[in-house]
Parts: structure tokens; C-alpha cells; sequence
């Protein structure tokens, strides 16, 4: 009864709020993250797999060989793989303590919260992978996101990224995690918009820093 | 609660909408990325366009020898036909009879001057002892002259004598000066009737005996040299590309590899009289320059008439060009890691490869599928292809790098 049901919590987040708040006993939660975080990397896998986000290989192409530019996309792969796995966690753990500290309910609830918008979150990389190998519409360029309209309003890259991280699934996410905070917790409506926002703000700053700093160069 | 989810999805849809059209529309501001799995580098090749025909094998040419009729009259050939003839071979021969009794005639008549001659020479020997002896003793002996009458004069009628005998000296030696040019006129045409005999009987060219008239009628023999040609005729159409003094290439069955040629002559009148029904063919010749070639004579062979030629030409696939009806582009995937559409010049278009005059160098490498291409200038990106790599690649890259390509792939956003 209480087992959760990640996809139904999603869809129906006022039914499953309360279920979430009542129940004492949250079972089948560590094996939902493992899962997740390993779903997560194998998404990020494929989506390497397709060679999106390698275009800083690419202009190796006629400087290196064929062997030595794959070879590179191979590691490239890995390492988006060890990311997807990292970033499943991170997603998982880091709003979850983050509201924890926030409020005297146990963090396996806060987990709980985050294992719904983990789908979310790996649905929007699902759909990034036909939009940019068929329409070349890769991240910033997302229909999702605000980075279309950023790139016709600035020419500053750090915005561009910052408002292409901003996307119709975020919103989304913060919704879900605004409802859920909000019964767990039962804060006000201000401070818990706060909260939510403020942890995705950090995000998504963080994502923009990621994509404007060079990793090929400095390293 | 309805009515407001209702407003949020149809915000939704249109801010998805909204933000596809200004990232598809062109000239569009958003960066689009190019998924790109085919492409290849601008290969440097000789590109050779060839017009294709039939064609037979002919011997190159054919010599007539035609009989002179002699005196002596023909004798016998010395070749049959088929056999191999050399430049100087000879080919049949004169009967001797009649001319050697022409020989004989003039033999005779040459002998009898000689005869003559000798004759003038001992008349002038006698003369010339007369004149000496008269000389010596002018007073008691009675010189004789020629004409056989005796003078009894004395110093002034031997002086007289003498003179006399003196021009009949001169008249003998002017006259054996005219005997012996005779001879020599009857030697040299003795000479040239043996000269004379030769001719029309040895070959003029190398190769083989096709036909011998035995009857004698002209030409008596027929010789075809040995390397042989190429006709056969082309049609209006072919018309149009071919020239005098191309490049041909023959391919025969029998033979292996191409046999090289030279489009000879083109017939500017057809083959048939001009109807409008049937198309015209226009006969052609080809000379095969390599003179090894085994073309048997009458066999079938395919012409290849090189019609244009490029050497060392950057080409590219035909379907990597991209036509508009003014101008034809490639998509080069250049250092920088962008897309680059390019104008280009066509050259010659063959076998699905296209050479490109100007626009691309050998080695660039173009898109194969220029509609992969979202937007020209912006960065494209490529599929895994583990097929390519294998172990030595990756055990041979040292392990700090491979670290460090990881690290950057995993920060990579």
C-alpha cells in the first residue's frame, strides 16, 4: 500500500502527498534510488552514445586520426556515463538534504520526494537525444527551454546557458517538490517557493558555470 | 482546477511551439548542431570520361604490288599466300628468256665496236711509227703517204709528208673517242637492264600475304601489315564528342587490360546513304599505338574513347553536392569543428564522383549526406563507431590522458 509508486506519485502528486506524509514506513526506497541512479547513467550513456555534447571533439576530426577521434568519443561516453550516475545521486540526495536541514522529518521522505522527480528530470534527457540528432536542436537550442529566446536577446554565453538550463521539465520538478515540501513540511507558501526555487537556482547556475568553463582546456 | 491545468498546457504548447519556429525558422539566432555519420575526404584523382562503341579489328593497311609487263615476261612468285613478308623479301620473279637474247643482241653489237677500236688503235700505232721513221731519215727513203703516192721532193716534201700523216693520226683517236662512248652507252643500258630486273619484286613493307592473283591481273599481290586497327562507326550522337586524335582504349576478350590507341579519322560522310528513317553511323578509324598488342584480326572488341580527362582532380561523391538551380555546394567539416557549405565549381561528373575545380582541396573532408546538415557554420557531432577502434588504439594512449579525456567528457554539459 505504501510501496512507492514513482510514476504514480508523479502524476498524482496531491493523492500521494498524504499517503508520503501519514505513513510511518516508506519501504522499497534505496532500491528505487539505485535503480534511478543507474537508469540515469545509462540515459546519459545513449545520449553520449549519439555523440551529443561532443561537438569540442569535433574539430579534432581533421587534425587527429579516425582511430584516435573515436577513441576520444568513447571517453567522452564514459565519462558522461560515470556523470549520469553522478548526477542521479546528486538529484536525489542534495535537494533532499537540503530540505531536510530545513525541517525535523526524516530524510528517507525527502528521498522519497526526489525519486519523483528523477523521472522527470531523465525524461527531459530522453527527449534531448531525437530533438538534437533530427533537428540539431541540442541543449540550448532546446524548444523546451529559455535558451532559444536567450540567444536571440544576448550574445553573453554564461546567460544563455543559465536560461537554457531553465526548462519546461524543471518547472515541472519544482512544482512536484513545491507540493510535496509544502504538505511534508507545512511551511508557508513563501518560504517553501524559497526553498525549492532557491536549491534549482543553485542548479542551474552551477550547470551554466559547467558549460561555460572549457573542461578540454583546462584539463 | 481543470480550467487552470487547461491554461498552463495551452502556455505550455505555445511556448514550445514559439521557440520551435525561431529555432527552425531561417536564419535562425539558436545554434543547431548537426548529427553527421557520413562523410569523406576530398579524394585526388584522374578523372577519365570514355564514350563507349564497338569495334572490329582490321589490319592497319593494305599494299597492292602491281606487275610491270617486261620483255622477259612474268616467271613464278616466291610467296604464297599467308606467308610473312619482310621489307626487302622478294615476292615473285621475271621469266629470263627473251631478255638475255636482248641481252646478247646488245652484247654482240657492243663486242663488235670493241673489235673496231682495237682496229683504230693498231691503225693509229702504225701511223705513229711511220711518222717517226720519216722524221729520222728525210733524205734517202721515200716516205710514203697514206694514200699510197710517191714523192720525190726533197726537204720540203718530207716536211709536207709528215703533217700529212699527223692528221690522219688526230682523225683515228677522234674516231676511237667515239667508238669507246658507244661502248660505254651500250654498258650502262647492259647495266641498267640487270638493275632493271629487280624491281617490282621485292616488298616494300613488313607483314603478311593476304591474296596473290594468279592470273595476273592487277594488283597481283595483296599484302597487309601486321598491327592492326580498330573501326567500327559511331552514331549521331557519339558524333557530337568525339574528335580526331583522342585517347581510345580497346578492350578485347582475348586479351587482358586495355589496349591503347588513337582515334585516327572520324568519316564525315555516314556509312549508309542518309536516311531519315534510319539513324546515321559514321565509320571510324583507331591506331593502336602499342604495337605488342595480340588483336587478332577480326575480332570484336569494345572502344573506349577518352572524350575528356582530368588529372590529380579533387573530387567528391556526387551525392555530397548539394544543387540549387544556380549554384552547387559541399559541406566541408573543417578544423574549427564547423560545418562549412562551400560554392563550388564542377568539373567532370563520372561515375558518381564529381570533380570540383574550385571549392574543395584533396584531403577535406565533405558531408556525404548534405541533408544532415541542420544549419551551415554551426557545430555538428558524430555516433560512437566502437567498430573502428580496436585495443592497441587505446592501450597504446597513455593512461594520464585517458584520464583526463573522461574528466573533461564527464564535466562536459
Amino acid at each position: 500500500m505504501n510501496r512507492i509508486h514513482v510514476l504514480r506519485g508523479l502524476f498524482y502528486p496531491d493523492l500521494y502527498t498524504y499517503k508520503l506524509r501519514d505513513s510511518e514506513y516508506v519501504p522499497g526506497v534505496w532500491k528505487n534510488t539505485v535503480m534511478l541512479v543507474l537508469l540515469s547513467g545509462l540515459i546519459f550513456g545513449i545520449s553520449a552514445y549519439f555523440g551529443i555534447g561532443s561537438e569540442y571533439l569535433s574539430k579534432n576530426l581533421t587534425a587527429v586520426s579516425r582511430e584516435n577521434y573515436e577513441l576520444q568519443k568513447l571517453l567522452f561516453m564514459i565519462g558522461q556515463l560515470i556523470w549520469g550516475l553522478f548526477y542521479g545521486i546528486a538529484m536525489i540526495f542534495i535537494p533532499a538534504l537540503f530540505f531536510w536541514t530545513f525541517s525535523d522529518i526524516e530524510l528517507k521522505k525527502f528521498v522519497t520526494v526526489q525519486l519523483y522527480v528523477m523521472p522527470v528530470l531523465l525524461l527531459e534527457k530522453v527527449i534531448n537525444i531525437p530533438l538534437a540528432t533530427g533537428l540539431g536542436l541540442i541543449k540550448t537550442s532546446s524548444p523546451f527551454s529559455l535558451g532559444v529566446i536567450a540567444q536571440y536577446i544576448t550574445n553573453k554565453d554564461f546567460i544563455i546557458y543559465f536560461l537554457a538550463a531553465i526548462t519546461l521539465f524543471k518547472i515541472w520538478a519544482i512544482f512536484i517538490e513545491y507540493k510535496y515540501i509544502k504538505m511534508l513540511t507545512g511551511k508557508r507558501r513563501g518560504i517553501v517557493l524559497l526553498l525549492v526555487i532557491g536549491i534549482n537556482l543553485i542548479f542551474w547556475l552551477f550547470s551554466a558555470l559547467f558549460s561555460f568553463i572549457q573542461f578540454e582546456k583546462i584539463l | 482546477m481543470k480550467k487552470k491545468s487547461l491554461i498552463l498546457m495551452s502556455a505550455g504548447v505555445l511556448f514550445i511551439t514559439g521557440n520551435l519556429y525561431l529555432a527552425l525558422k531561417d536564419d535562425s539566432k539558436a545554434v543547431r548542431s548537426s548529427y553527421i555519420n557520413k562523410w569523406t575526404a576530398t579524394g585526388k584523382e584522374s578523372l577519365t570520361k570514355t564514350l563507349q562503341a564497338e569495334g572490329v579489328v582490321t589490319p592497319v593497311e593494305e599494299h597492292h604490288v602491281y606487275y610491270k609487263d617486261t620483255p622477259g615476261g612474268f616467271k613464278n612468285f616466291l610467296v604464297k599466300e599467308g606467308d610473312p613478308v619482310d621489307v626487302g623479301s622478294p615476292l615473285y620473279e621475271y621469266a629470263g628468256d627473251g631478255n638475255e637474247a636482248e641481252r646478247d643482241k646488245l652484247e654482240m653489237e657492243k663486242q663488235q665496236l670493241v673489235r673496231e677500236a682495237a682496229l683504230i688503235d693498231e691503225q693509229i700505232q702504225q701511223l705513229e711509227y711511220l711518222l717517226s721513221v720519216s722524221e729520222s731519215a728525210t733524205d734517202n727513203s721515200i716516205p710514203v703517204t697514206g694514200d699510197g703516192t710517191s714523192d720525190t721532193g726533197g726537204s720540203s716534201n718530207s716536211e709536207l709528208m709528215n703533217v700529212s700523216i699527223e692528221k690522219e693520226i688526230y682523225d683515228k683517236k677522234s674516231e676511237k673517242t667515239r667508238i669507246q662512248a658507244e661502248i660505254d652507252e651500250y654498258d650502262d643500258t647492259l647495266n641498267s637492264q640487270d638493275s632493271g630486273d629487280q624491281l617490282g619484286i621485292n616488298s616494300e613493307v613488313a607483314g603478311t600475304v593476304k591474296k596473290i592473283n594468279y592470273d595476273l591481273n592487277n594488283p597481283i599481290l595483296t599484302i597487309i601489315s601486321d598491327s592492326p586497327k580498330v573501326e567500327g562507326a559511331f552514331t549521331e550522337k557519339d558524333l557530337k564528342e568525339v574528335q580526331e586524335g583522342m585517347e581510345v582504349f580497346v578492350k578485347s576478350d582475348l586479351v587482358k587490360g586495355n589496349v591503347k590507341g588513337t582515334l585516327t579519322s572520324i568519316a564525315s560522310y555516314p556509312e549508309q546513304d542518309p536516311s531519315v528513317k534510319t539513324e546515321s553511323r559514321f565509320p571510324y578509324e583507331v591506331e593502336l599505338t602499342d604495337e605488342q598488342a595480340d588483336l587478332i584480326k577480326g575480332t570484336h572488341v569494345e572502344v573506349a574513347v577518352v572524350t575528356d580527362q582530368v588529372v590529380n582532380a579533387a573530387t567528391v561523391p556526387e551525392e555530397s553536392v548539394e544543387k540549387t538551380k544556380k549554384a552547387s555546394y559541399v559541406y566541408v567539416l573543417n578544423e574549427l569543428g564547423k560545418v562549412e557549405k562551400r560554392k563550388i565549381t564542377k568539373g567532370l561528373v563520372l561515375d558518381g564522383n564529381v570533380e570540383v575545380k574550385k571549392g574543395a582541396k584533396p584531403g577535406e573532408l565533405v558531408v556525404k549526406n548534405p541533408e544532415a546538415i541542420q544549419k551551415a557554420g554551426d557545430p555538428f557531432f558524430s555516433k560512437l563507431k566502437s567498430g573502428i577502434l580496436d585495443k592497441k588504439i587505446i592501450s597504446k594512449e597513455p593512461g594520464k590522458e585517458i584520464f583526463k579525456s573522461i574528466m573533461v567528457g564527464f564535466f562536459k554539459r
